[in-house]
C-alpha cells in the first residue's frame, strides 16, 4: 500500500533513535530508510549539515510537493509592533486624579521577526518556496512544562532578489514574519 | 447508449493535485448529462458532471483532489517514521451516462453512489471505471517536467528504490537544527522499519549506525469476536470488535482453512471509531483460522491468529429455529398444514412438554424433517375447542443442548358461512355454529343472534338429517325450528348440537333459534 513517510532527520529527532551518537560532535550526516529483511536501502536524504548556533531559529513550511521543509536562519531582531485606537473623556469634576482622560482601546500587539539566511544561487529556487507557502511555522522550544512544538507565523510580502548582477556566489536573504496569533489584551 | 474512455491517467501513475487531472470520454450518442463519480482510496467522494452537447467530454478532477488532500505537520522532535497519508491518495472514477425517455424526462444511469455522512458509510455506484492512479498534494511549476514522477526523481541523491520519491527540493548541504523531517513518497510493497545514519564527526571520523523498530505499528483491534452460523453446505461468519483506535482506517479480515497455509485477503472493512462490525463472510463448511491486517496512520500490522472457527462438513449442526412463525388457528374439517423452517442436522427429536395438549389436539401430527417443523392433520367437528390450547414443545438433535423450546396457542374453530347465502358443499370459514348434513358438513352459520331468522338457500334435499353445531358457545337455545316448504321441523337440542331428522328441503329453508 502506497505511503507518504516522514523520516526523522533533525538532531532532536535522531538523538533518541541513535543514543550512542553525540550530535554535538557531528558535522554532517545522511539518513537512509532501510528495510531490514531483505536489507534494502529505500531512500536517502541529501547531506545534512548541522547548524548548532544558539541564536539561530528554524522555520518549517509546506513545500510545493506537499511535504514539510525547514530552513535554519539567524535571528536578527524581534520588534514589537503595536496599534491602538483612543478616545477622550472630559476631566472629572471634582477631580479624580487617577481617572483617564485620553483612553486607549482596541490594542493590537504582535511581534515582527527578522531573520537572515545565506544561500548559494542554486538554492534560491528552493528558498522561493517559503515565500509562496501559505503555511509556515517557527520551531518552538516548549516552556512552562510544555513539549516542543511549532508556532504558526505569517510571512510578510516582499521582493527578494533571486539572481543578482554581481557577487552571485552568495545571497543574503532577510525573512520578515510575524506571529499568527496576536497578544490577547484585557480591556479593564 | 455507450461511453468509452479516450484518455486517462495511466495505472499507478502519480498526478499533482494542483495541476489538471483529465479524463476524456467519448459518447456514442448525445446525452443530457454525464457524470464522473470520484473515488479516493476506493471510497466514493463526490460527483462532477457535464451537460455539454458534445460527444467528446472532459472531466478535470483536480479540485476534488485539492479538497480531499491535506497537509501534515509531524510532531516537533518526533523519533518515529510517521505515515502522512493525508498528502496522497489512490483514485479512480466511474463514468455514468443518461438518456431521455419517451416522456421527455432525463433517465440517469444507475447505480448512483451515495456520499458518507457522520453516521452512514458511503455506498459505491456503478459505471465505466477508469484506471486506478495516484494523486499527491503537490503542484508543478511552468518550467518543471509535467510528469510528476520524472520531476521528483530529479531530486534523488544517494541510493533510492525505483518506486520511491523525495517530496522536497532540498539539496545537499541542507542545514539542520533541532527538529526536521524528510518527506518521501513510497509506492513499494515493503514495510520499512529501520533507519541508518552515515555521519562525519568534527575530527573527520566517519561511521554509520542502524536502528530498527522506528515505524509506529498500527494498534491492535481489541475485543475481536467471530460468530459462525452454519447451513447445509456453507456457513456465515460475522465479526464484532471494540471501538477501534482513531489512527486505524481499515482492516482486512483474512482467513484460511486451519489445515491450509494460504491466507485469503480482500475482506476489507472501513474503520471509524464508531464501526464495531465487520462485513460477513460466507464460506463452505469447514474449520478456519482468521487474522486481521490493520491499516492507518501507522505501519501496517498483522494480528495474531484466531484459530479454529466454524463447523466442519458432516459434523452435527445444532438445532435452531431462525425465525419462529406463529401457529394459525385450525378450522374443523379443513386440512391443516403449518411449516416452520429449522436449521440443524437430522434426525430431530420432537418432545411434547405438556401431555394435556396431546389430548386436546388428537388430530394434529408434529414432525421435524427436511428442514421444516410440520404441523398437520384435519380436525373434525368434534375437535372444535371450547378454549385456547397451549402448545409447549421442545426439539433437539444429537448435538443440541439445551433443547429448543417453543410455546404457542391454537384454537380449532368451526367454519362459517353468511346468512342469506347459498349453501354448497364447498368449505366455509370461521363461525360460532356449524350445520352438518348426514355427518358431512355442507352448511354453516355465522354469528347468529338468538331469536333471529336465518335464511339459507340450497339444493333440494329429501329425507336429510341436519345437525347444527353450537361450536365454542355455551348458549343452549330453548327451541330451534327448521322450516321448508311450509313444514316445520323442530330440532332436538342436545348441546352442543341441534338435530333435525328426516327433513325435506324444497327451495331453501329457514332456521329459527
Amino acid at each position: 500500500m502506497a505511503k507518504i513517510l516522514y523520516i526523522p532527520n533533525g538532531p532532536n529527532n535522531l538523538d533518541s533513535i541513535f543514543p550512542g551518537l553525540n550530535f554535538e560532535n557531528v558535522v554532517s550526516y545522511t539518513v537512509s530508510l532501510v528495510n531490514n529483511s531483505p536489507l534494502t536501502i529505500i531512500a536517502t536524504t541529501p547531506l545534512n549539515e548541522i547548524e548548532d548556533c544558539e541564536d539561530y531559529i528554524v522555520l518549517h513550511w509546506v513545500n510545493s510537493l506537499g511535504g514539510i521543509d525547514s530552513i535554519v536562519l539567524k535571528l536578527l531582531n524581534i520588534n514589537q509592533d503595536s496599534k491602538s485606537d483612543s478616545y477622550q473623556k472630559p476631566t472629572t469634576n471634582p477631580l479624580i486624579k487617577s481617572e483617564h482622560g485620553i483612553n486607549r482601546f482596541n490594542v493590537k500587539i504582535n511581534n515582527l521577526y527578522q531573520a537572515e539566511g545565506l544561500f548559494q544561487e542554486e538554492d534560491m529556487e528552493w528558498v522561493e518556496e517559503i515565500a509562496s507557502s501559505p503555511f509556515v511555522w517557527l520551531g518552538w522550544e516548549g516552556i512552562e512544562s510544555q513539549v516542543d512544538d511549532y508556532l504558526p507565523v505569517v510571512m510578510v510580502d516582499k521582493k527578494t532578489e533571486v539572481r543578482k548582477e554581481f557577487e552571485r556566489y552568495s545571497y543574503s536573504i532577510i525573512f520578515d514574519f510575524y506571529l499568527s496569533h496576536e497578544k490577547i489584551n484585557i480591556r479593564g | 447508449m455507450s461511453i468509452s474512455i479516450l484518455s486517462q491517467p495511466t495505472t499507478n501513475s502519480i498526478k499533482a493535485a494542483y495541476r489538471p487531472i483529465n479524463i476524456r470520454v467519448l459518447l456514442s450518442t448525445q446525452m443530457p448529462i454525464i457524470f464522473c463519480d470520484i473515488y479516493f482510496s476506493g471510497i466514493y467522494y463526490k460527483t462532477i458532471s457535464s451537460t455539454t452537447d458534445k460527444l467528446n467530454n472532459q472531466f478535470d478532477i483536480q479540485e476534488a483532489a485539492q479538497e480531499y488532500l491535506a497537509k501534515y505537520l509531524a510532531p516537533n522532535g518526533g523519533a518515529l517514521i510517521l505515515p502522512a497519508n493525508t498528502l496522497f491518495t489512490s483514485c479512480y472514477c466511474k463514468i455514468r451516462g443518461s438518456s431521455i425517455d419517451a416522456g421527455g424526462f432525463t433517465v440517469i444511469e444507475t447505480v448512483i453512489p451515495i456520499q458518507a455522512t457522520l453516521e452512514t458509510l458511503p455506498v459505491a455506484g456503478t459505471g465505466l471505471q477508469t484506471n486506478t492512479f495516484n494523486i499527491l498534494n503537490s503542484t508543478l511549476q511552468h518550467q518543471n517536467n509535467q510528469d510528476l514522477a520524472v520531476h521528483l526523481a530529479t531530486f534523488k541523491t544517494g541510493t533510492w528504490a525505483l518506486d520511491t520519491y523525495p517530496l522536497s527540493h532540498r539539496k545537499a548541504g541542507y542545514k539542520v537544527k533541532d527538529s526536521d523531517y524528510f518527506p518521501i513518497a513510497y509506492l513499494g510493497a515493503l514495510d520499512p522499519q529501520c533507519l541508518r545514519i552515515d555521519y562525519t564527526l568534527k575530527n573527520g571520523t566517519t561511521g554509520n549506525s542502524t536502528a530498527c523498530g522506528v515505524f509506529l505499528s498500527c494498534p491492535a483491534i481489541i475485543g475481536f469476536n467471530i460468530f459462525s452460523t452454519p447451513g447445509a453446505t456453507t456457513q456465515v461468519f460475522n465479526f464484532t470488535w471494540d471501538p477501534p483506535d482513531a489512527s486505524l482506517t481499515s482492516v482486512d479480515i483474512q482467513y484460511k482453512l486451519s489445515a491450509g497455509s494460504v491466507w485469503i485477503p480482500g475482506n476489507v472493512n472501513i474503520l471509524t471509531p464508531s464501526i464495531v462490525n465487520g462485513n460477513p463472510i460466507t464460506l463452505p463448511l469447514g474449520i478456519y483460522d482468521f487474522r486481521l491486517v490493520t491499516y492507518g496512520s501507522c505501519s501496517t500490522s498483522t494480528s495474531a491468529i484466531y484459530p479454529s472457527n466454524g463447523t466442519a462438513p458432516g459434523a452435527c449442526v445444532p438445532f435452531s429455529i431462525p425465525t419462529y412463525i406463529p401457529l394459525p388457528d385450525a378450522v374443523a374439517n379443513v386440512p391443516y398444514l403449518h411449516l416452520i423452517p429449522y436449521l440443524g442436522s437430522n434426525p430431530v427429536n420432537v418432545i411434547f412438554n405438556d401431555f394435556a395438549q396431546v389430548i386436546a389436539l388428537p388430530w394434529m401430527t408434529v414432525t421435524a424433517t427436511g428442514g421444516n417443523i410440520r404441523f398437520s392433520g384435519t380436525p373434525l367437528f368434534g375437535d372444535i375447542t371450547n378454549s385456547t390450547v397451549t402448545i409447549d414443545m421442545s426439539f433437539n438433535n444429537a448435538c443440541t443442548s439445551p433443547n429448543v423450546t417453543i410455546a404457542d396457542n391454537i384454537n380449532v374453530v368451526s367454519p362459517v358461512q353468511n346468512p342469506n347465502s347459498y349453501l354448497t358443499s364447498s368449505g366455509p370459514i370461521l363461525t360460532q355454529y356449524t350445520l352438518v348434513k348426514n355427518n358431512v358438513p355442507i352448511k354453516v352459520l355465522i354469528n347468529n343472534i338468538p331469536g333471529n331468522l336465518i335464511n339459507f338457500y340450497s339444493d333440494n334435499e329429501i329425507s336429510a338429517n341436519f345437525t347444527l353445531y353450537l361450536g365454542g358457545a355455551s348458549y343452549v337455545p330453548p327451541s330451534a325450528n327448521l322450516v321448508s316448504n311450509g313444514i316445520t321441523y323442530p330440532g332436538t337440542i342436545s348441546s352442543p348440537t341441534i338435530i333435525w331428522s328426516n327433513v325435506n328441503i324444497i327451495n331453501g329453508m329457514i332456521i329459527t333459534i
